[in-house]
C-alpha cells in the first residue's frame, strides 16, 4: 500500500484527488498538511488522516509520495522540500510561477531522484485520449489549425492575488490546452501573440484574453482561456479544440457528456459530466508510476514547456507584439 | 412614394414581391441585362427610391446615370465596390443592405447589445463555416463581407487586431475593440456544411448562438441521410428590403450606412494586411 500525504487543500483540485486516493487499492491517504490550520484540520477529519502543522514532521514520516496542492506560488518550495524527503512528487498545475523556479524544482527531483508529475489531468479525459487516436490516425489529413477554448468561472481566493498566483486566467487556463496539444502533436510552440484584460471583475489580475500561437510545424492555435462563463452558466466552464486539417474538421468537447439537471431549488440549469473522472485517471497513473518507478506520463519538463508559453504570452500582452519562443 | 426598381429580369421579379406588399410604394420597374440596355436607360424624375439589382459588371456604368441626389439601394457588395466607390462616397442617401445584417438571429443579437444587455463588454467569438467559394471582395464571400458588416455595425471600429490565414482556408482574426473588448473572428472554408456560432460575453452576461443548435425540424432517412430545415417565415430578401424602406421613411441620417460599408472595407484591408505582414496592425492602417 503506497502512503501519500497531501501538501496543502489551498487549491480546490485537492479534494478531488484526495477522493481518487480513498478510492484506489493501492495508495492510502496518510496524512495532511496545511497552512491553514482550519482548512487543515477539517480535512483531515473528513478524509479520517493526520493532520500536521509542521511539514517537516510530515515529511519525515514514511510516506512514499505527495501532492501538492498550495498556491502556485508555493510550489516551488514544497517541491524541493518534499524531494529533499526523498518523496515523489505530484504537483498541481502550473509547475511553478517563473521558468527558474521550475528549473531549480526539476533539478531539485532528479538529484533526489524522485518523481515529479504534473498535475495535467485533461489528458485522461476519454473524450481527449480518443481525439488523440483520430489525430494520430491523420483522420483529417495534415492538421491547418486549431481553435481551442478553456474557460471558467472566476475562482476568486487566492488565485485572483498575483502575489500567491502568479498570474490569472491566463496562468491559470493556458497550461491545460498547451500540455494537451504538445502531448497530441508531439509540437512545440514557435511564437505567441497574446491580448489580455480585466473586464469582467474588479480584481488585480487578467480575468480575460486572447493567445495565438504558431507551432513549430506552422500549425496556427487560439486559444481563448478567459473566466467569462456567467454565474448562471450550467457548468464551472469547459475545455474545447477544433482540428480543422486537409480532409475535415474535428470538434471536440472535453466535458459534453452530460446529464441535465434543471434546478428549481438553485434556480439554474446545471450540466452534471457522467464520463470517467479524469481526476481519478490522473491519481492512478501517479500512483502506478511510483510503484513501477517508471518514468510519468507528465513530466517536469511538460510542466516547464507550458510555463515558457504562459510568460511569452505575458511578455505578449506587455510588449503588444508577437514574441518568439 | 415610388421606387425605381433596376435590375436583371429575374432579380426584378425578386424584388417585386416585397415591394409590392407596400402599399405606400408605387413602382416602376426597368430591367436592364446588357451594356446597350444602359445606354437606353433615363430614370423618371418623380423617382424617390432606387432599388438597385442589375448584375455586377453593369452597375457602374448604371450608376453614373442616377442623379446622386436620389437615394439608392443596393442589396449585395460587389467585388468592383472600389471601382464605384466614388460614386457611392458623393451620394449622400446611399445604403447596402447586405444579407446578414438582416438575419432574425444576428438582428435580435445586435439589439441586445445595444441595449446594452451584457453591460460591459469581454470577449467573444464569432465563426463562420462556410462550403468551398468563389470570392466576391478581396478574397472575401458575400455572407464573409456580411458579417464583418454586422460586426462594424454592432461593436464599431476596431483598435488593433492580428490575422493569420492558412492556405485561404482558414482565417482567424483577434480584433480588439476600441472599447478594449475582443472578438475572435473564425472563418472556415470548406470544412461540410455552413453554420454561423456566435457567443458575446459581458459583466451581466452571455448571449450565445449556434445555428447547429438552433436547428428545429431534423429530417432522418432510413438510410441515415440527415436534412435540417430552418424555417425563418419572410425570406431573407424580404427582410433586407424591409429594413432598407424602414430606414428611408425614417429619413436620410438613417439611411446611409456608406461609412459603415467603408469602415468595413478597412477592416478587411486590415485583416489582409497583418496577414501579409504577419504583424498586429492598428486602426491608423500601421503596425503595431
Amino acid at each position: 500500500m503506497m502512503k501519500i500525504g497531501i501538501i496543502s487543500f489551498a487549491h480546490m483540485h485537492a479534494l478531488s484527488y484526495a477522493n481518487a486516493l480513498q478510492k484506489n487499492s493501492h495508495s492510502e491517504l496518510t496524512c495532511i498538511w496545511d497552512n491553514d490550520r482550519q482548512r487543515g484540520h477539517e480535512m483531515a477529519n473528513k478524509y479520517q488522516t493526520t493532520y500536521y502543522d509542521d511539514l517537516d514532521q510530515m515529511l519525515e514520516t514514511d510516506i512514499d509520495a505527495v501532492i501538492i496542492c498550495s498556491e502556485n506560488v508555493h510550489h516551488k518550495q514544497h517541491v524541493i522540500l518534499a524531494a529533499n524527503a526523498k518523496k515523489h512528487i505530484l504537483c498541481e498545475k502550473p509547475i511553478a510561477t517563473e521558468v527558474e523556479d521550475a528549473q531549480e524544482m526539476m533539478a531539485a527531483c532528479k538529484n533526489n531522484d524522485v518523481i515529479l508529475q504534473v498535475a495535467f489531468p485533461v489528458r485522461f479525459a476519454p473524450t481527449i485520449q480518443e481525439m488523440k487516436q483520430i489525430i494520430r490516425e491523420k483522420r483529417i489529413g495534415d492538421i491547418l489549425a486549431i481553435r481551442t477554448t478553456n474557460h471558467g468561472q472566476m475562482p476568486g481566493g487566492w488565485f485572483v492575488d498575483p502575489t500567491l498566483s502568479g498570474g490569472g486566467c491566463a496562468t491559470d487556463h493556458i497550461v491545460h490546452i498547451v500540455d494537451v496539444l504538445r502531448w497530441i502533436l508531439q509540437d512545440e510552440v514557435n511564437d505567441v501573440y497574446a491580448v489580455f484584460d480585466t473586464k469582467f471583475y474588479d480584481i488585480p489580475v487578467e480575468d480575460c484574453g486572447q493567445v495565438i500561437l504558431t507551432l513549430e510545424s506552422g500549425v496556427v492555435v487560439t486559444i481563448d482561456p478567459s473566466w467569462s462563463r456567467p454565474k448562471t452558466f450550467p457548468t464551472w466552464g469547459d475545455v474545447t479544440l477544433e482540428f480543422f486539417g486537409e480532409n475535415g474538421s474535428l470538434k471536440v468537447d472535453a466535458l459534453k457528456q452530460h446529464v441535465t439537471y434543471y434546478n428549481d431549488i438553485n434556480q439554474r440549469i446545471e450540466e452534471m459530466v457522467y464520463t470517467d473522472d479524469m481526476d481519478e485517471g490522473l491519481i492512478n497513473d501517479f500512483i502506478d508510476c511510483v510503484q513501477q518507478q517508471r518514468k510519468p506520463f507528465i513530466t517536469g519538463e511538460d510542466g516547464l514547456k507550458t510555463l515558457e508559453v504562459v510568460k511569452a504570452c505575458y511578455r505578449s500582452n506587455q510588449l503588444q507584439q508577437k514574441v518568439a519562443l | 412614394m415610388k421606387v425605381g426598381l433596376i435590375g436583371s429580369e429575374q432579380n426584378v421579379a425578386m424584388h417585386l414581391e416585397y415591394w409590392s406588399t407596400v402599399p405606400t410604394m408605387d413602382v416602376e420597374p426597368v430591367v436592364i441585362e446588357s451594356q446597350e440596355d444602359i445606354s437606353l436607360f433615363h430614370l423618371v424624375n418623380d423617382i424617390d427610391l432606387v432599388d438597385l439589382c442589375v448584375s455586377e459588371e453593369l452597375i457602374e456604368g448604371v450608376l453614373e446615370r442616377i442623379n446622386s441626389q436620389v437615394a439608392i439601394l443596393v442589396t449585395e457588395v460587389h467585388s468592383n465596390i472600389d471601382k464605384y466607390k466614388d460614386i457611392v462616397e458623393e451620394n449622400t442617401l446611399f445604403r447596402f443592405s447586405t444579407s446578414m445584417m438582416c438575419t432574425p438571429e444576428l438582428t435580435s443579437l445586435q439589439e441586445q447589445i445595444k441595449h446594452k444587455q451584457l453591460g460591459r463588454l469581454g470577449v467573444h467569438y464569432v465563426s463562420l463555416k462556410s462550403q468551398p467559394f468563389l470570392p466576391v471582395y478581396r478574397s472575401f464571400s458575400h455572407k464573409e463581407f456580411s458579417l464583418l458588416q454586422w460586426i462594424v455595425a454592432t461593436f464599431g471600429a476596431f483598435k488593433t487586431l492580428y490575422a493569420k490565414n492558412i492556405n485561404n482556408r482558414y482565417i482567424t482574426t483577434q480584433i480588439r475593440l476600441m472599447d478594449d473588448s475582443f472578438i475572435q473572428l473564425e472563418l472556415a472554408r470548406g470544412f461540410g456544411k455552413g453554420e454561423l456560432t456566435i457567443e458575446l460575453t459581458g459583466v451581466a452576461g452571455m448571449l450565445s448562438y449556434s445555428e447547429e443548435d438552433t436547428t428545429p425540424i431534423q429530417l432522418t432517412m432510413n438510410n441515415g441521410e440527415e436534412q435540417a430545415f430552418r424555417p425563418l417565415g419572410k425570406p431573407i430578401l424580404h427582410r433586407q428590403l424591409q429594413d432598407a424602406y424602414h430606414c428611408f421613411v425614417q429619413g436620410e441620417q438613417g439611411f446611409s450606412n456608406v461609412e459603415e460599408i467603408n469602415k468595413t472595407i478597412q477592416v478587411i484591408d486590415a485583416i489582409n494586411q497583418s496577414i501579409e505582414q504577419d504583424e498586429p496592425m492598428t486602426n491608423n492602417g500601421g503596425c503595431q
